[in-house]
């Protein structure tokens, strides 16, 4: 028996032992000075067991030393005033003051924190312990003090299915992110619902109008078990979020928070130098059979005179960040409160008149309660300011196409901007729009309330009522203004005053004003009491009322003065002009719901979850919709006859669920009804036009998208719960996906929208934490890889889009707009295989030449042509995975976070990949130096030939081919940050209970094979659809060096 | 504190929305049919989507007057043979038929809606139902049986619904255009600000023409006769001049039904136009891709003056008709205003009269004796393909720069009732002098035809002699394809092989298609009797069957 027991008490702490050796078992035996002594104990559990590995370390030193089999331990060098620390992994860490003694012996209870965790749920709270569907948390240790520009970003990485892709870096170009939970689950949108304190957002981003410094945690609901309590706007998972408060009978803490860093734009690739691109510029021609166009003596003076900086330096410029918070947050015996204001502040990385964000945050959350009544107020206010460049999304793509020239200026000191006409292209005024072009500027202003009222009833039963209220105003004012812009020709330079006016001569400003009104009022029923110590029953019965209202305004004029007044009084313009009759809208959600759950002893447990949603954006006879679902879980550790396992290796729970969930996110708001407008000029009669009527026929049959999920999982914990280990597998179907009806001729008319899509999604996700506790080290580790993927059941024609030479298809048995294509089969090596190879069928064969692209030929019939596409790959992330190490030794603290993709395929076009491409890239990049040659056939790319040529068409005119795709997996370092708390026993000179200073980089390192593009952003939306745009043309990849100071009072 | 949670709750409840919501920046029905523009706007998108300019030409190619091009390849290959069931011309006039009786039936769905004095709405409700008596011969000729609505389907019921036998739905046309006929005004009790509108004349011609398209001569008399005798029904006439009918006529008293356009105070400011582009003259109109090319057969049918066949090339002395109709090689064009072009003959930019060439030999001189002459046509396809353009409907004055013109068109006039009565009294036995003094003698006459060709030449054989007289009058007015149809002559050599003169100009002698890719139809004229039931409708409805030969 002890035997048996050794054992497992040795494979239990032997990694324990491990990191005592590596951490401080080297130096014990050093001491031996007078005044101390030799101490000795025995460690043992709660049941009288003896505790093997345990360390025990005098406080403060390296002195240490770790308990044999039986439990005992001796450690010399011990003086009267010293602590003795005890620690062992999956237990509470014991300090002991020595004293007088020389014999102490400890019992170690076991940690439980892992399964006591707080796990937030739709309309409630439960513990790790007893949870049985899918739900991830992010406590606020993995968002605070992270140097991002809202919460979405610090969650990159955090959750396992939880994957945020960015779309653009620029700080002041509006929602730039994707996020999806579990992938890609609809043709539609795939926002999940997001929840602030319990009142559902219109939109996911809203969750960026918050400090995140202000947020205690975020829950991510995955599962059918966890979302279906909001029902119908649930089927892509739910976020909760929960803002801080404060907590009872603690005296008021003072905290002031600051952090200031650099944005440095991380440019991806860069121009070779102008001498070289005109050689291969040469080549290109030649290679084309053409005549070079640059001539020894023009590479000769580029030679000599080298380079100007490249445009997309020149535009770009390294950008201040800052964030400062303060919070004062306490509670008396009846009431909590936090109040906290936050300034964060993000330069653009655009040069130009002060173009960046800045957002404003004041909270404040009080609960107060006496007898058996509670009530609680959240209020929050944000202030968001931006400025942005009227110039349009292609600024990036024209910054970037221009060789280095010597002589190619862009401004001067006069404000005059200049554009040059060189041999082929030249370049534009490149900078005129960004720095003389005007702006927009935003300023939106949010102001939320939520107040809530319990009353307990009886014991066990309360009452909850919730009243919430937000009112949103965005105001933006647009001025577009015109500049001067001269012409050099090469390097001849212009006279400044031969400058004409561009850009916005007409010198047009617009305001546009708009304002949301949202309420929503909530009563809540909630029971939860134990019967005979091991029936526990848990219920919930709640109504909802949620409604909105919207409109705006907006104006414009032009011929307007530097004042942005009309410069004389008659030529005022106000085409842009609508009133608020003209848009706006409203909208309403009813809802019933409740939550039933019993669970036997801690053991078994069942829970029944429903909610009836009703709906105004549907016809009223069929706008309710019932969404049901049931989990179930077994903690198989509580059996008796795994009360073995679970002394020796801790808790193990299997937990299934199943059910319903909608969406109608893609439902607009009078999408089930005909509505009526009119047109101008539709007919005539005796030559004087009459108005005609429009109409924009509804379907009443439109009902919500329904996903069916059934999600199986696996909780378990090691090492006395200090190893937790989370696995997930789901299958989900959604039907009833929104598609543009298919409507016959005969109906007459077009329909937008009909329920018919189908859709399956699985995967699955592995969350491992790990918390280790060693003397004076504490490291943490949390690690988590999911997967998804999706599937086309039930589309219809195959759709094919091609846009940006990249195609995508919509098709049955594929994923959802999976890249589709010509395979690639390499490069011609030789003349003979050119003769015999199948090649595209509008290429004249005569025309190719060694080093040109080789594709396939799928169906084996002699020619590569539209039937010879095939899928390609998929461009959204696989097997994503979050890694995050910390740890704090004596006031030092590290943390480091990982984040990436095992796979992906990554369609990449334009100038990027094709050199000279449609004759208006001018520029070669210098990664694509790797091209093939007779010296170089291994090559990446193709030979160089220039646009129009046959080898140009044939390598990079084929719309969707594989030699614009890259392996898009990747490892990034998210965020390092290395921090410091000075000792308590200086600080406390000055009433600082605690003074941290740190460090911190954001995306230092990525590693990835090909470093010219950001792999972490992504042309698609949320459902994989792709705009005109792709990676590429992205603002660079931001990295942030900072530092920051953490007081409190 | 009891109280102020239930204050909360209170102001919760007031200050929210309800669950039954109607757009508050747009109509629905609930409040579209309140106001009287609405209800009239939705007349206004019956008669825009009842017949149109692209439809009233296109019909042309489906006959042996026009011959197409790659612009009209839809149209094309129906009347080459090629279409198949998945043709764009089929599925075109199917949608657009089914678009227009949801038009019409969305307002007589809501008639009980409509806040409109009485005679106004049965005005309204009457002009509804001739578009849709109108939209169903369209359909029944084409298609035959079809689905038969008279009132909105919902989609479920659309994809099941089959079809309707055409007599059924022809019986329907008839006491449907018989009713509104009494309902309608007359053409002198409408103000000028209402014309273009629908009268009773046009239900009468309607009916006609309905009953001609089913060879129902006996009653396409009787209504013919309706409008030749008295004023019940209105009062018609043919007009004076033949020319000054295409340019200035359509309100005139040989007007039955037009297609309207507007504009505000001329060329500058066209609010609805037609785009005249590729039918005429290339220097004239967009430079673009010739989408009708009259033939040479149709020109043939234009005799000289005295009643004799005229030769290929001989445009001296021919009926007056044939000047109206067709722009031949050096033939005199007058130029729009808005027309910013150096043309050869013009005097200065875009003024005044300029000689047409279809010659290349021809063209090719006036440039060389000028070479800052804009009038080459570049590229084989933006030049006529016969060596003759249409000029019907053109009106230099009514055009502007963009090449659109706002002159109406007539869709039905007296000419065509006159045609038809005769045509009508001959196939029922009843021809007789006085029968062909009021109808073919008028005519001819007009064309500035002698004495002794007008006259009534008696005798049994008198079918063809009306026949090519009503493809002389009505030419290039779209009716050619259905006379075709209805005489069943479309399999006949002579106009199967209509086909042989694309290939080179009998007039001019140039190779018009100069290289093989312009070849658009080797085979010659070869249309199928029937439309199939579009292919992508059957894939949808299980329940509609297909026409014989397809």
């Amino acid at each position: 028996m002890i035997k048996k027991r050794f054992f497992s008490i040795a494979v239990r702490c032997s990694l324990a032992l491990l990191w005592c050796l590596v951490f401080s078992g080297t130096c014990y035996d050093a001491f031996g000075q007078s005044g101390t002594k030799s101490v000795s104990g025995r460690v043992v559990d709660v049941n009288g067991y003896p505790l093997i590995g345990v360390s025990v370390v005098v406080e403060g030193t390296f002195n240490g030393t770790s308990t044999d089999v039986d439990g005992a331990y001796t450690i010399k060098g011990v003086k009267d005033k010293d602590n003795l620390e005890f620690t062992c992994l999956g237990y509470k860490t014991v300090v002991e003051a020595v004293g007088r003694r020389s014999e102490i012996s400890v019992t170690l209870s076991e940690d439980t924190s892992y399964l006591d965790e707080v796990v937030v749920i739709g309309y409630g709270t439960t513990t790790r312990r007893h949870i049985i569907s899918s739900v991830s948390t992010v406590n606020r240790e993995a968002l605070a003090n992270r140097p991002v520009a809202n919460i979405q970003q610090a969650l990159q990485g955090t959750a396992a299915n939880l994957i945020i892709q960015t779309r653009n870096y620029d700080p002041t170009g509006g929602d730039q992110m994707n996020l999806s939970i579990r992938g890609v689950n609809t043709m539609g949108n795939n926002s999940p619902l997001v929840v602030i304190d319990g009142v559902p957002q219109a939109e996911a981003s809203r969750m960026n109008d918050i400090n995140p410094n202000d947020i205690e945690s975020v829950n991510v609901l995955k599962d059918a078990g966890s979302a279906a309590i909001y029902g119908a706007r649930s089927s892509n998972g739910v976020i909760l979020i929960t803002t801080r408060s404060g907590r009872k009978e603690v005296s008021p803490s003072i905290s002031f928070s600051a952090q200031v860093g650099a944005q440095d734009p991380h440019i991806l690739w860069n121009p070779v130098p102008s001498y070289m691109n005109s050689i291969l510029r040469n080549e290109a021609l030649v290679n084309s059979g053409r005549s070079p166009i640059f001539t020894a003596a023009e590479i000769q003076d580029m030679y000599a005179n080298g380079d100007c900086e490249p445009f997309v330096r020149q535009a770009m410029q390294t950008a201040l960040q800052q964030n400062y918070n303060v919070s004062v947050s306490g509670g008396t015996k009846h009431t909590t409160y936090m109040v906290s204001a936050g300034y964060f502040d993000q330069g653009s990385n655009y040069i130009g008149p002060d173009y960046g964000k800045q957002r404003y945050n004041v909270r404040s959350n009080i609960t107060t309660e006496w007898g058996r009544f509670k009530v609680g107020a959240n209020v929050n206010y944000t202030r968001a300011e931006t400025k942005q460049p009227t110039t349009s999304g292609f600024l990036f793509a024209d910054l970037a196409r221009f060789p280095t020239y010597h002589f190619f200026r862009t401004m001067d000191d006069n404000g005059v901007f200049y554009a040059n006409n060189y041999k082929y292209g030249g370049c534009g005024a490149v900078l005129a729009g960004l720095v003389g072009g005007g702006y927009n500027k935003y300023d939106n202003e949010y102001i939320s309330g939520t107040f809530n009222a319990d009353f307990e009833i009886i014991k066990g039963l309360k009452l909850r009522g919730v009243l919430s209220a937000e009112s949103r105003n965005e105001h933006r004012f647009s001025d577009h203004l015109s500049y001067l812009v001269a012409t050099d020709n090469g390097t001849a330079w212009a006279d400044p005053s031969s400058a004409v006016l561009s850009g916005s001569t007409t010198d047009p400003a617009d305001d546009w004003v708009g304002k949301d009104t949202y309420l929503n009022s909530q009563v809540l029923l909630d029971f939860n009491r134990t019967f005979a110590e091991k029936h526990n029953v848990t219920a919930l019965a709640g109504w909802s009322q949620e409604s909105r209202k919207h409109y705006s305004v907006s104006a414009s004029k032009k011929f307007l003065n530097d004042l942005n007044q009309p410069t004389d009084g008659t030529v005022t313009v106000d085409d842009g002009t609508k009133l608020s009759s003209q848009d706006n809208t409203r909208s309403a959600l009813m809802s019933y719901f409740g939550r039933v759950g019993y669970s036997y002893d801690e053991r078994y447990y069942i829970e029944f979850t429903a909610r009836y949603d009703m709906s105004s954006k549907f016809l009223k006879i069929r706008n309710g919709g019932f969404f049901p679902a049931v989990s179930a879980g077994w903690r198989v550790s509580q059996e008796k006859f795994m009360s073995n396992y679970k002394y020796k290796v801790g808790d193990l729970k299997l937990r299934a669920s199943y059910g319903l969930n909608g969406n109608q996110q893609d439902v607009g708001l009078y999408d089930f009804m005909t509505t009526y407008g009119i047109w101008m000029d539709a007919y005539g009669f005796n030559g004087v036009s009459v108005p005609g009527l429009m109409f924009t026929m509804g379907n009443e049959a439109l009902t919500w998208e329904k996903s069916k999920t059934f999600n199986v999982g696996v909780d378990a914990s090691f090492f006395k719960n200090a190893l937790s280990v989370n696995f997930d597998y789901f299958y989900k179907r959604t039907s009833d996906i929104l598609l543009p009806a298919i409507v016959t001729g005969v109906f007459g008319a077009s329909i937008a929208k009909e329920n018919r899509g189908v859709l399956d999604n699985q995967g699955w996700e592995l969350t491992v934490n790990y918390n280790l506790v060693r003397g004076a080290w504490n490291h943490n580790f949390s690690f988590n890889l999911a997967d998804s993927m999706n599937k086309v059941v039930k589309y219809g024609t195959p759709a094919i889009n091609s846009n940006d030479g990249v195609t995508v298809i919509i098709q049955e048995g594929l994923p959802l707009n999976s890249y589709y294509g010509y395979k690639v089969a390499g490069f011609f090596s030789g003349y003979e295989e050119i003769q015999s190879a199948a090649i595209p069928s509008t290429i004249d064969r005569s025309q190719l030449r060694p080093g040109d692209v080789r594709y396939v030929d799928v169906n084996n019939d002699g020619v590569i042509d539209i039937n010879d596409r095939t899928y390609l790959g998929y461009g959204f992330p696989r097997y994503t995975f979050g890694f995050n190490y910390s740890f704090n030794w004596k006031g030092l603290d590290f943390s480091i976070m990982l984040q990436g993709v095992l796979k992906r395929t990554n369609a990449i076009r334009g100038e990027l990949v094709e050199p000279f491409h449609s004759d208006y890239g001018l520029t070669m990049y210098e990664h694509q130096l790797d091209y093939w040659s007779a010296d170089n056939t291994g090559a990446r790319w193709p030979r160089l030939s220039t646009s129009g040529s046959v080898s140009s068409s044939n390598n990079w005119g084929q719309p969707g081919s594989e030699i614009n795709m890259i392996n898009g997996a990747y490892l990034r370092v998210k965020n390092i940050q290395i921090g410091y708390t000075l000792p308590k026993k200086w600080t406390q000179k000055f009433a600082c209970n605690n003074l941290r200073i740190y460090v911190d980089a954001q995306n230092p390192l990525t590693i990835t094979r090909y470093g010219f593009v950001d792999p972490e952003t992504t042309e698609f939306g949320s459902n994989m659809s792709r705009g005109g745009a792709n990676s590429v043309r992205n603002y660079p990849t931001l990295r942030y060096w900072g530092g920051g100071i953490n007081l409190t009072f | 504190m009891k109280k102020n949670i239930f204050l909360f709750f209170l102001l919760g409840l007031v200050s929210c929305v309800g669950l039954e919501q109607y757009p508050t920046n747009s109509y629905s029905d609930a409040n579209f049919w309140n106001y009287e523009e609405n209800c009239m706007a939705a007349l206004y998108l019956g008669y825009n989507q009842c017949w149109n300019a692209d439809q009233y030409f296109g019909n042309n190619i489906l006959s042996d007057d026009v011959y197409g091009s790659r612009h009209t390849q839809n149209s094309t290959d129906v009347a080459t043979g090629l279409a198949t069931t998945n043709g764009g011309r089929f599925s075109s006039e199917w949608n657009a038929c089914y678009q227009e009786l949801r038009t019409i039936h969305t307002a007589l769905d809501n008639q009980h809606r409509m806040n409109l004095p009485e005679d106004v709405k049965n005005r309204l409700v009457a002009e509804m139902r001739l578009m849709r008596a109108f939209t169903y011969i369209r359909l029944t000729t084409w298609f035959g049986d079809v689905p038969f609505l008279t009132t909105n389907p919902t989609l479920p019921e659309s994809k099941i619904i089959a079809r309707t036998s055409a007599d059924k739905i022809k019986s329907f046309i008839h006491s449907e255009l018989e009713e509104v006929s009494h309902i309608l005004p007359k053409n002198t009790d409408l103000p000028a600000s209402e014309n273009g509108r629908f009268t009773r004349g046009t239900a009468v011609a309607l009916n006609a023409r309905a009953y001609l398209l089913e060879n129902d001569f006996e009653n396409c008399a009787k209504e013919c006769a309706k409008l030749m005798d008295g004023n019940e029904y209105g009062t018609y006439a043919l007009a004076d001049s033949y020319a000054e009918l295409f340019q200035s006529g359509h309100y005139g008293p040989e007007s039955i039904m037009t297609i309207e356009f507007a504009y505000e105070g001329g060329v500058d400011n066209i609010k609805r136009s037609w785009d005249t582009g590729p039918r005429i003259p290339q220097s004239i109109g967009h430079g673009g891709i010739v989408a009708f090319s009259p033939t040479q057969e149709l020109v043939d049918c234009f005799r000289k003056i005295d009643g004799s066949p005229a030769d290929d090339a001989d445009y001296e002395g021919r009926d007056l008709r044939f000047y109206a109709t067709i722009a031949y090689n050096g033939c005199e064009i007058q130029i729009p205003e808005a027309k910013a072009c150096k043309i050869i003959g013009s005097e200065g930019v875009g003024k005044g009269v300029y000689t047409c060439w279809t010659n290349p030999v021809d063209e090719k001189k006036a440039q060389e004796r000028d070479p800052a002459l804009n009038d080459s046509y570049n590229g084989s396809q933006d030049r006529t393909q016969t060596g003759y353009y249409n000029i019907k409907n053109y009106s230099a004055s009514t055009i502007g720069s963009g090449g659109g013109s706002y002159k109406p068109l007539m869709e039905i006039r007296y000419a065509d009732v006159l045609l038809m009565y005769a045509e009508s009294m001959f196939e029922t036995g009843n021809m007789t002098e006085d029968v062909w003094n009021r109808t073919m003698k008028l005519i001819r006459h007009r064309a500035g035809f002698g004495d002794a060709w007008c006259a009534y030449p008696g005798g049994d054989d008198l079918r063809q002699t009306i026949r090519d007289e009503r493809r002389c009058e009505l030419a290039l007015e779209g009716r050619r394809c259905f006379d075709l149809r209805r005489w069943a002559v479309m399999d006949t050599p002579a106009i199967k092989a209509t086909g042989a003169s694309y290939l080179v100009s009998r007039a001019t002698g140039a190779p018009f298609l100069d290289n093989g890719t312009n070849i658009q139809c080797p085979a010659s004229y070869n249309i199928k009797y029937w439309f199939p039931v579009p292919q992508g409708e059957r894939d949808k409805n299980s329940n509609l069957t297909q026409n014989p030969g397809w």
